[in-house]
């Protein structure tokens, strides 16, 4: 290794170095923008204005050059190879690149620690170089300093400077390392410590601690000087900043300054000051104490704080003190409540703060009353109560205790039961129920009786919300009750066997009931066409259709009930429909499959449309473009946009005749517009998606964007352990048709790899002009290639892809979506269904 | 009417002047002072420099800076796609152009004609967000110091203009590039980022002369931004600007409370006031419980 630099920092050495910069530059591999002769010319240029400035050039200077005219993502490139040469390393050189093929086959680990070791290496060997005469000198005086018997310098200096650099920068006296170790405290300022502070004064500056930018180390550093009014100091701070004056007291506790009667003054100021309980955690933190008085802050607090902020103050007193105030906190909020303090407490922060305390838990009581109450004065009582209910329910299951959770739960019942109480009609309260029943929070007996009798209900219409049994159904439906809505709530909250939705089936069929057949074909298709086998029960009779299509020992033989069905089943949620082509597909005779195919595909195409205007709109982001319209100019517009014809027609227009007076906005300019967007979707349909309720959310999330963006560009793959193309993106025509007819013929199965999607993607977006890309990744992420997928999205930040992983939600796998959505910069969706979507997706994307 | 009109001149008048004696404040330290000195280099050396640094670190700051300190004016554009070269370089206003023919009072001149007719600095923000045919405009100016103006004829720049481009670190790649040929022009590669604690608590201090914010209240709103330049899921975290911001929002809350200093509940107050249109959130978060629970965490501890 050389010891002398190879270039002499002079002007008439800058065009070699840069000649030689660059040509290495060049020849490196890993660098993103070769550099151009206009760099060669710039090293030089940029020295010789600098040695104009400065009167000198160092070898620093040159390595700054080098650095500030290449392009930044290659500048660390540029400093190793500007230091390589201003050291003369040619033999060096070489190496990295067989260090490269080595390195490779290493651990990472191994692999970081060589970067840091070549970095100190050529640290070191500049420094060497540059000041290799000093180095001597300052290496001779580390040793004479270390064998001095007084330490207390040596000691000092060696919280700012190493011994390494103490003989590097050749520090040759007491003075001298006064003043290298001084600058480096002095860089400190605002983050002294005591023992800095104290330091200060073996190193010489404590005069400029006295001057720091910070209150605290000033007045420490007074003290340590012995100044007379410090404690006049001290309560003037106190008086206006609590905190640093708490800092300011512990430094001159740590250093010993104060004498006790002094310290315990001082303390009583401070105390006397503390204003509130964000203070008292303020000076808890500094002084590892609590204040004598913070009694008196617990009190004040419910009417200064919201109780997660008080808590979150408890919490640090905590941590510095070890003392918990919670319970005594939690005690003034309940003992205040009605005097104020609940204006600072809501459920939430109630939840968030549970503790297993007689206090809480009456808290609990008096704001679940308070809401209550506040129900009344609301537009629509009922409606606030279930959305209240809404927000609240799921927080029961993250509080700590039993206890606490039993609370909540009265809390919640309490809810549920008014939101029933106050229900304005009939249907509302059976939907009140049944919103309530699905949150998990099933309204009372009494509740329900009350509020049905209140409106009049009769005991059939009453024990049908209270207990939805077979029974009543089958009741509603002799009496011809033909409610689509009404009977397939009923049937979904009873929970009935195959058996008995086979006899409603059967008895809706006789009577006609079109309605009452489509909520039992909704439940099992089966029960309602009166063939064999279940989508519940895939063992009933499925293997009965053979290639002929004979139909089974009871296969429907009648027509009319198989017409009934359908019309039925269209009275129904058409999510649900795709829902039950996926479930029933497999089951059906051929000509009932295509019956139900052709519907599904129609209903696909209408939810894919209604789903798109609700989603995304159509908006376009890309390059600017000419369109056909035309507006005012204004000034800054680009005069050759002017269109002629159509300024003069709309001037004739308005009856002008002369075109002297006229003003700007008079002419006409074409309007500009912007370019499209991309969207590629993958679709898993790998084992692990089969599931009817997964595969329909997904075809129908993909119709939902075809429809949307139907300017733009769009593509689909549906992948399992090999890809299927449904439609690239270059091909610019292709009918909906066939895609809703490939999406629904889509089958679940096989492995799950997505690498070969994510590179058709990346494939597809690269041929795209678009401006705005988004890759839209629907799987369960149950991948048996996630490390290689990772790798792959880690390649669409730079492409500006956005990665959206949209997934089932509760039935993927939620490390794997979020370690995919890291690696892409991307965003996990989970949606439950279909409905959730347009609000989710909306939400991240800027439509 | 006519009074009206003579009153807002008068007012106008005082206005310009009032702006004209305006110093700019910048904390000429650290990074800035070398990103200063670097400055002044190129344009001894005749560079192109182009600063990088994220939003809020002082770009345009400190190019009004440097154009203050040499004497001249700072014209600048921001870079998006519906920039087009007329924007920059000026255009024919058509009523009057009917009237007089093509000729220079019919002519509006843009920031950059104006900045190389009057020698002064010009500073092109995010130049990366221009379309590729608009950046190429700019090769001519740029490299040459000279433009052709439609109809007008070809000038020479005057001896002061200086180009400048700033841009956001997070564009070096993605789909706002700059194009190959303009980044080739831009000679000398300045980076700026968040300047260091003490720098940047002066620079708050500066900025709020009015207030006296005690050093526990600047600590706090110093601990706030940074945090939100480490969280992982902001995407674009506080500036000094919003430092700047809560610690003069918190400030005047605090004069008008009657407050005797910034308490615990108006700088949360202030701070959410500001950081919620301040940051943005990787997208499906949401931001003002993030929000909420970043200024609890940060300043409670």
């Amino acid at each position: 290794m050389a010891s002398q630099p190879k270039i002499a920092p002079l002007p008439s050495n800058a065009p070699p170095f840069a000649h030689e910069f660059t040509k290495r530059m060049r020849n490196r591999k890993d660098v993103t923008k070769k550099p151009s002769v206009r760099q060669t010319q710039s090293i030089p240029m940029l020295l010789s204005a600098r040695f104009f400035r400065n009167g000198k050039l160092t070898l620093e200077d040159f390595l700054d050059v080098a650095v500030y005219t290449t392009y930044p993502p290659d500048q660390k490139i540029a400093r190793e190879i500007a230091e390589d040469i201003l050291l003369g390393r040619e033999k060096e050189i070489k190496n990295p690149d067989e260090q490269a093929v080595v390195a490779k086959s290493t651990v990472v680990k191994t692999d970081a620690l060589a970067k840091v070791m070549d970095q100190i290496k050529r640290e070191q060997e500049l420094a060497k170089v540059i000041k290799k005469d000093k180095v001597e000198a300052g290496y001779e005086y580390l040793l004479e300093l270390r064998k001095q018997k007084d330490k207390s310098l040596y000691n000092a200096s060696k919280d700012y400077l190493t011994d390494g650099e103490i003989v590097l920068r050749g520090i040759t006296s007491n003075e001298e390392l006064k003043d290298t170790a001084s600058a480096e405290l002095m860089d400190k300022f605002g983050d002294l410590s005591s023992q800095d502070i104290q330091n200060s004064q073996i190193l010489d500056c404590l005069n400029e601690v006295c001057d720091s930018p910070n209150a605290a180390e000033q007045i420490a550093a007074s003290s340590l000087m012995g100044d007379k009014d410090v404690q006049q100091k001290f309560s003037d701070l106190s008086r206006i900043d609590t905190s640093t004056a708490a800092r300011a007291l512990r430094h001159m506790e740590e250093m010993g300054t104060l004498t006790t009667e002094q310290q315990k003054a001082m303390d009583q100021i401070l105390q006397d000051e503390l204003d509130d309980l964000s203070e008292v955690a303020d000076y808890a933190k500094e002084l590892g104490r609590v204040p004598d008085n913070i009694d008196k802050h617990i009190k004040d607090a419910p009417q200064k704080f919201s109780l997660s902020d008080a808590a979150e103050f408890a919490k640090n007193i905590k941590e510095s003190t070890g003392t918990d105030i919670m319970d005594d906190l939690l005690k003034q909020y309940d003992e205040q409540y009605d005097s104020g303090a609940d204006k600072n407490v809501d459920m939430r922060q109630l939840a968030e703060n549970a503790r297993q305390s007689e206090s809480w838990k009456s808290l609990v009581e008096k704001e679940a009353q308070c809401v209550l109450d506040s129900a009344d004065s609301r537009s629509s009582p009922s409606d606030f109560l279930r959305s209240v209910l809404a927000q609240n329910q799921p927080l029961e299951k993250n509080l700590p205790s039993q206890d606490a959770q039993k609370q909540w739960d009265k809390a919640m019942q309490k809810f549920a039961d008014g939101a029933v109480e106050k229900s304005p009609t009939k249907s509302h309260l059976r939907q009140t129920v049944k919103h309530a029943s699905r949150l998990g929070q099933v309204p009372s007996e009494k509740a329900i009786r009350n509020a049905g009798e209140r409106l009049n209900m009769t005991e059939e219409e009453i024990l049908e919300l209270i207990n939805p049994s077979f029974e009543v159904i089958k009741k509603l439906i002799q009496a011809g009750v033909n409610d689509f809505d009404r009977l397939h709530n009923l049937m979904s909250a009873a929970g009935l066997s195959p058996q008995q939705l086979r006899q409603l089936g059967d008895m809706a069929a006789q009577l006609g009931n079109q309605g009452a057949l489509g909520a039992v074909a909704h439940e099992d298709l089966h029960a309602a066409l009166g063939t064999g086998g279940s989508g519940m029960r895939p063992s009933y009779g499925r293997a009965s259709y053979g290639a002929q299509g004979r139909p089974g020992a009871d296969q429907p033989t009648d027509q009319e009930r198989i017409d009934l069905a359908f019309g039925g089943l269209l009275g129904g949620p058409a999510t649900n429909i795709i829902k039950i082509w996926y479930t029933y597909r497999d089951e059906l005779p051929p000509e009932l499959k295509q019956r139900l195919f052709e519907i599904a595909k129609r209903l696909l195409i209408d939810l894919g449309m209604r789903y798109a205007r609700a989603t995304m709109g159509s908006s376009m982001l890309g390059g600017i473009m000419e369109s056909t319209t035309v507006r005012p100019f204004r000034i800054g517009d680009d005069i050759d946009l002017i269109d002629l014809e159509e300024t003069i027609d709309s001037l004739l227009a308005q009856g002008s005749t002369s075109f002297k007076v006229i003003e700007t906005s008079d002419f006409l300019v074409t309007e500009t517009y912007q370019g499209h967007r991309a969207f590629y979707w993958a679709l898993d349909k790998s084992g692990s998606m089969h599931a009817p309720k997964k595969l329909g959310m997904l075809a129908i999330s993909v119709m939902a964007g075809l429809y949307g963006i139907k300017k733009d560009d769009f593509g689909v793959v549906l992948f399992d352990h090999e890809t299927h193309v449904v439609k690239e993106i270059a091909q610019r025509t292709i009918a909906v048709e066939k895609v809703a007819a490939d999406l629904l013929e889509a089958r679940a199965g096989g492995g799950t790899g997505g690498q070969e999607s994510i590179k058709l993607a990346i494939r597809n977006f690269e041929d795209s002009k678009a401006k705005e890309k988004i890759f839209i990744f629907a799987t369960d992420m149950y991948l048996s290639d996630q490390a290689i997928c990772e790798n792959l999205v880690e390649r669409m930040k730079p492409l500006g892809i956005k990665l959206i992983v949209l997934c089932p939600t509760g039935e993927y796998n939620p490390q794997a979506a979020h370690a995919l959505a890291k690696k892409g910069h991307g965003v996990v969706l989970d949606i439950d269904s279909i409905d959730e979507l347009p609000a989710k997706l909306l939400r991240v994307t800027n439509y | 009417m006519q009074k009206e009109m003579v009153e807002f001149k008068k007012n106008f008048e005082e206005r310009l002047a009032a702006a004209s004696k305006e110093k700019v404040k910048i904390v000429l330290k650290e990074q800035y002072s070398d990103a200063f000195d670097v400055l002044h280099d190129c344009e001894n050396a005749n560079l192109i420099p182009g600063i990088i640094g994220p939003p809020g670190t002082g770009k345009t700051l400190l190019l009004r800076a440097y154009a203050e300190k040499t004497g001249r004016d700072l014209y600048w554009v921001t870079g998006d796609e519906g920039v087009r070269p007329s924007h920059l370089t000026g255009a024919f206003n058509p009523s009057i152009v009917l009237n007089k023919g093509f000729g220079l009072e019919a002519f509006e001149p843009g920031p950059l004609l104006k900045s190389m007719v009057n020698g002064g600095v010009f500073g092109l923000n995010e130049g990366n967000r221009l379309s590729e045919y608009v950046q190429n405009s700019l090769l001519d100016p740029f490299e040459e110091g000279s433009i052709s103006v439609q109809r007008l004829g070809r000038i020479k720049a005057a001896e002061g203009f200086f180009p400048v481009l700033t841009m956001n670190p997070e564009e070096m790649s993605g789909a706002h590039r700059l194009s190959e040929a303009l980044r080739d022009r831009i000679r000398v590669w300045i980076k700026l980022g968040y300047p260091r604690k003490q720098t940047e608590l002066e620079i708050i201090k500066m900025n709020s002369p009015e207030y006296t914010i005690s050093d526990a209240t600047l600590e706090r709103i110093y601990g706030l931004v940074s945090a939100t330049r480490v969280s992982t899921d902001i995407e674009i975290p506080a500036s000094i600007r919003a430092g700047i911001s809560i610690a003069r929002l918190s400030a005047e809350m605090t004069k008008r409370k009657k407050e005797k200093s910034v308490s615990y509940a108006t700088l949360s107050e202030a701070s959410t006031y500001v950081l919620v249109g301040a940051l943005r959130f990787r997208p499906g978060i949401d931001t003002e419980p993030a929000v909420n629970a970043l200024v609890r965490r940060s300043l409670g501890s």
